[in-house]
């Protein structure tokens, strides 16, 4: 009898426990929990939308800076090239400068040539173009009115004219490439969301060349 | 269906006739070339003497190597551009020399401000740099200028600058009075400063007329199928193979085809290699355009620079 008794018993917590069981709400796996589903979605779109605007903002940026050094117009005569070539007929000058005891201003303009090699931005690159620039015309002036060899009057005056025409071309260029920047900085950067987000991942306003 | 191939077809042409017009409305007015293309002598001081020589001489430089020498007189400056800067837009606008090569050289002078300018085509420019032409306007032009003497000038600095060609190409002055060079082909430096003929030039110029031949029978073929869309596609696909050069004051973030390394010219000028580069895209400019021979320019384009008095 008290075996039936305990027998019974340990059916009816049986039966009470699978009852507990089957009346338990029943847990819904992750895969198919759709409020999850939704929060992921949202967060995926959001993530996707953020990390694709930086990543073509930046893309657009890389591409315009390249322009810099490859050029706007034709592939390979780019401002950059310009300057490294104003940089060695500002050497020539320099070198007959040095041998005819203008040595302060040949040191003047080797200096700022160095400087402008030495530029890390854009905006300095200008600067210290201005710079050779006017360290070139002083030694120039004083080249001109010197009693030069027939050889380095024709090289003095060869090398000040390359150098000057760059300048030519580097303005010209300038124009083509500051329109990028602008369009650049007026239309994407400062753009609401693409700029937004790309300002809050760290993507740069670009610099013209001015 | 029938409406709406017309309305393709005609969608299809006021396209091509609008991307023109922009072009045009964009660019800076200048002068139009002479019917004689390479003396335009607006402001009347040359004989006709000096300009069939000139444009003789520059017809068979054309052949040789591709090169064009414009001379263009005008006697004041207009829209607001100094000399350097209406120089290169006459090289741009008209396409001075090669559409390839871009060796072209534009000679400008203005005898109502005593001013003049000379510029060379981008794939020349670091050859035939500033101080080489600044040296060439001091020996040769700028006293018989002043003078008044328009034909030496103007006679004396294109043979100068026709020998430079001749020194750079690698072939004779005589070349370009007997109008033979003995050879069969075209001239071209090379890297190395030997020049070589370039034998398979006609080969490619061939080539080129035949991808022509193909679009336009391919075209008429759709068109009379009634597939006026198609045939504006295939067109707008093709552009930039039957028109390889973009207008280059309007294109900027091109894509460009395949270079070409040149070393520096000899003298005292730069000395590093540089590349020169061929172009691709599409090309639309005021004027006559297109073709190598003929009654038209190269389509060569320049960066301005060079030298004169602004």
């Amino acid at each position: 009898m008290a075996k039936d008794k305990a027998a019974e018993k340990a059916a009816q917590e049986i039966l009470t426990s699978v009852w507990k069981e089957d009346t338990k709400p029943e847990k819904v796996p992750f895969q198919e929990n759709r409020a999850l589903a939704v929060v992921l979605t949202v967060i995926a779109i959001l993530l996707g939308l953020c990390i694709g605007c930086r990543r073509s903002v930046a893309a657009q940026e890389r591409k315009i800076e390249q322009k810099f050094s490859t050029g706007v117009q034709y592939e390979g005569y780019s401002i950059h090239g310009d300057l490294q070539d104003r940089m060695e007929y500002a050497g020539q000058l320099a070198k007959i400068g040095q041998r005819y005891d203008f040595s302060a201003e040949a040191g003047a303009v080797s200096d700022a040539a160095a400087e402008l090699y030495a530029a890390k931005s854009t905006h300095e690159s200008y600067v210290r173009n201005l710079a050779l620039t006017d360290a070139v015309d002083a030694l120039n002036g004083k080249l001109v009115n010197a009693d030069l060899s027939e050889q380095d009057a024709r090289y003095r005056l060869e090398a000040y004219r390359n150098f000057v025409s760059c300048n030519d071309t580097i303005s010209h260029e300038a124009v083509e490439y500051n329109k990028l920047v602008y369009e650049f900085n007026d239309k994407i950067y400062s753009a609401f969301p693409t700029g937004t987000i790309a300002r809050m991942t760290g993507v740069k306003k670009l610099e013209a060349f001015e | 269906m029938k409406k709406f191939r017309r309305i393709c077809c005609m969608l299809a042409v006021l396209l091509l006739f609008l991307s023109g017009c922009r072009y045009a409305a964009t660019s800076v007015s200048i002068v139009s070339p002479a019917e004689a293309l390479y003396v335009t002598d607006d402001a009347d001081i040359l004989s006709d003497q000096t300009e069939k020589e000139i444009v003789e001489k520059v017809k068979l430089l054309k052949d040789l190597c591709g090169g064009e020498i414009a001379v263009v007189t005008i006697r004041y400056l207009t829209s607001g551009l100094d000399s350097e800067e209406y120089a290169k837009e006459i090289i741009n606008q008209w396409g001075v020399g090669d559409s390839e090569k871009n060796n072209g050289v534009v000679l400008l002078l203005v005898p109502g401000e005593g001013k003049g300018w000379v510029t060379a085509g981008v794939g020349i420019e670091r050859a035939l740099t500033a101080g080489k032409l600044e040296s060439i306007l001091d020996r040769y032009l700028w006293d018989p200028f002043d003078r008044g003497e328009y034909d030496i000038a103007v006679l004396n600095t294109v043979n100068a600058i026709l020998e430079w060609y001749a020194s750079y190409y690698g072939f004779s002055m005589s070349d370009l009075s007997t109008g033979s060079s003995g050879f069969q082909g075209y001239f071209e430096p090379n890297g190395n400063g030997y020049y070589y003929y370039n034998e398979n030039y006609d080969q490619e110029n061939e080539s080129s007329v035949m991808v022509w031949v193909i679009v336009i029978v391919l075209m008429v073929l759709l068109l009379r199928s009634g597939h006026g869309g198609a045939a504006f596609l295939l067109f707008n696909s093709l552009r930039p193979f039957l028109f390889p050069k973009t207008p280059p004051n309007n294109h900027t973030g091109s894509s460009f085809g395949s270079s070409h390394h040149w070393t520096g010219g000899s003298g005292f000028g730069s000395h590093s290699t540089h590349s020169g580069s061929s172009f691709g895209g599409s090309h639309s400019s005021g004027g006559s355009f297109g073709g190598h021979s003929g009654g038209s320019f190269g389509g060569g384009a320049g960066r301005g620079g060079g030298a004169g008095r602004r």
